[in-house]
């Protein structure tokens, strides 16, 4: 898993808020699943949601499972769209993650779509949610210590 | 046979580049479909000068993206002007960008940029048998109260088939690269669309202005081009809703040299129509009287555009040819590439 698919959360900071936008008047709706690895090791669902980015192009969802709870969970999305103005078949696609109002993560693709009167496009991605670790932490001061 | 090596050679560089616009678009697993009715594709700014358009009211409504128009006189006497002309809405095509369909729908600088189209024709005129004709022309809708992208109910159906059926993105197999799928509800959707478009009463208003050039000896060098015309104009059109009938009517100004023996002269005057248009599903009949008093004469004409391959309209017209001073029978193709009327 490359490292850009990782998202550091705070666990004591508030609700994680998912936004999706999307730009150039293409229309789109995604659904987002939040998954947890079990003690067999497979992944089981713990929330999903969708957003439809409508006539404005962003749409977002606030995350029911608290910050220290979804240490290790994995956030997938399959996204579909299609494009609605001629010649307008190009579009930024972005996927935000949001705590207390600072952006944690964000990853942005360019994407050809598909024109609305034929058909849609479907793609995805996933990112893993990690605590983020505190200065102030008994485990940073240990790593510092092991550097000196 | 200068003349119409440049023709031939204007028509395989159109070619070359629909044949990239094709490939571009294969990649999406589709045609060019896309999203304006092509049973009402304006006339070519840059025909409309030339006088090569089938008719001379022109519609107000919204621009298609690219249109090929090809005047020919294959089907006709000699006595028509070939010609060929491109006309592109470069918003898009430039790199153009919108932030959401609101933003189309509540920017007006925005909405006008996406309806601007640039016009461009060159016909073999008979009139100046040695020299080749070339002309350039602009086109703003400034509105068109029936443009699709308004159509909530359309935008409502779009966004509740993007909202069902989405697959279940499972745990570390993401789909990376995209897939394009075809959807008969959206294609249905659509077509429900079109039927409200029908039926919906409405109106649209364009203006524009065109420039025309004789190329002396069909040369392109800047000092054998001299500029012969202008004209600018107003459109409207109003659809009944009813029956598929629309009016259409045209205020213009012209602005024409006279070339002769003792020396050139000036015209000008206000050229102003009205016709009537029906619009079926394979067939667009018209009718239109015009007053030209630029040559101080009422005229009239009739039109017909048949639908019989996906993008391709045919045309013909019975009209005034004002170079000859002579009605005449004018055939023509349009090649729309913003929407196939039968699509696979």
């Amino acid at each position: 898993m490359p490292i850009s698919n990782y998202c550091l959360i705070d666990p004591q900071g508030g609700a994680i808020k998912v936004e999706l936008t999307i730009n150039n008047g293409i229309r789109s709706g995604a659904l987002f699943i939040l998954w947890k690895k079990d003690s067999n090791d497979k992944w089981t669902e713990k929330e999903s949601f969708k957003l439809i980015t409508g006539n404005d192009g962003i749409e977002k969802h606030i995350l029911l499972e608290k910050p220290a709870e979804i240490e290790n969970d994995l956030l997938t999305w399959n996204i579909k769209a299609c494009a609605q103005i001629n010649d307008a078949n190009h579009g930024e696609f972005s996927i935000t993650i949001y705590q207390d109002g600072s952006k944690l993560w964000s990853k942005t693709s360019r994407r050809k779509v598909n024109y609305c009167n034929t058909g849609h496009s479907i793609f995805g991605n996933q990112v893993f949610f990690k605590h983020l670790v505190s200065p102030q932490s008994l485990n940073l001061k240990l790593w510092k210590e092991v550097e000196i | 046979m200068e003349r119409s090596r440049n023709i031939i050679l204007y028509i395989l560089c159109i070619l070359l580049s629909l044949i990239g616009s094709a490939q571009e678009d294969s990649k999406t697993g589709n045609e060019a479909h896309k999203f304006k009715l092509d049973y009402n594709v304006p006339e070519s700014p840059a025909f409309s000068i030339l006088d090569a358009n089938p008719t001379t009211v022109m519609r107000g409504n919204a621009a298609q993206e690219v249109v090929i128009s090809l005047a020919s006189s294959i089907f006709s006497n000699n006595a028509i002007s070939p010609g060929l002309a491109v006309d592109v809405n470069p918003f898009f095509v430039l790199g153009g960008r919108l932030q959401s369909i609101n933003e189309y729908k509540n920017n007006f600088g925005k909405r006008i940029l996406a309806n601007t189209q640039f016009s461009f024709a060159t016909v073999d005129s008979k009139k100046f048998p040695n020299d080749l004709l070339i002309s350039s022309g602009i086109r703003i809708t400034l509105f068109d109260t029936k443009d699709m992208i308004f159509d909530q109910e359309l935008s409502n159906s779009i966004d509740t088939e993007l909202g069902n059926n989405i697959p279940r993105p499972n745990p570390n197999n993401p789909i990376v690269e995209t897939q394009y799928v075809d959807n008969p509800t959206l294609e249905e959707a659509y077509k429900n669309a079109k039927k409200r478009y029908l039926s919906k009463r409405g109106g649209s208003l364009s203006l524009g202005y065109a420039i025309a050039g004789r190329a002396l000896n069909s040369s392109y060098k800047t000092d054998s081009i001299t500029t012969y015309r202008h004209q600018a104009w107003l459109s409207g059109q109003y659809d009944f809703g009813k029956n598929k009938m629309s009016i259409n009517g045209m205020f213009m100004y012209r602005l024409e040299k006279n070339y002769e023996e003792e020396g050139d002269s000036f015209n000008n005057g206000i050229i102003s129509g009205l016709a009537l248009k029906h619009y079926g599903e394979k067939l667009i009949f018209s009718g239109e009287i015009i007053y030209d008093d630029v040559h101080k004469e009422i005229g009239f004409g009739a039109y017909i555009e048949a639908y019989l391959l996906p993008n391709i309209s045919i045309y013909a017209s019975y009209s005034k040819d004002e170079n000859l001073n002579q009605y005449y029978f004018k055939p023509g193709v349009k090649y729309n590439f913003s929407e196939s009327k039968n699509k696979k």
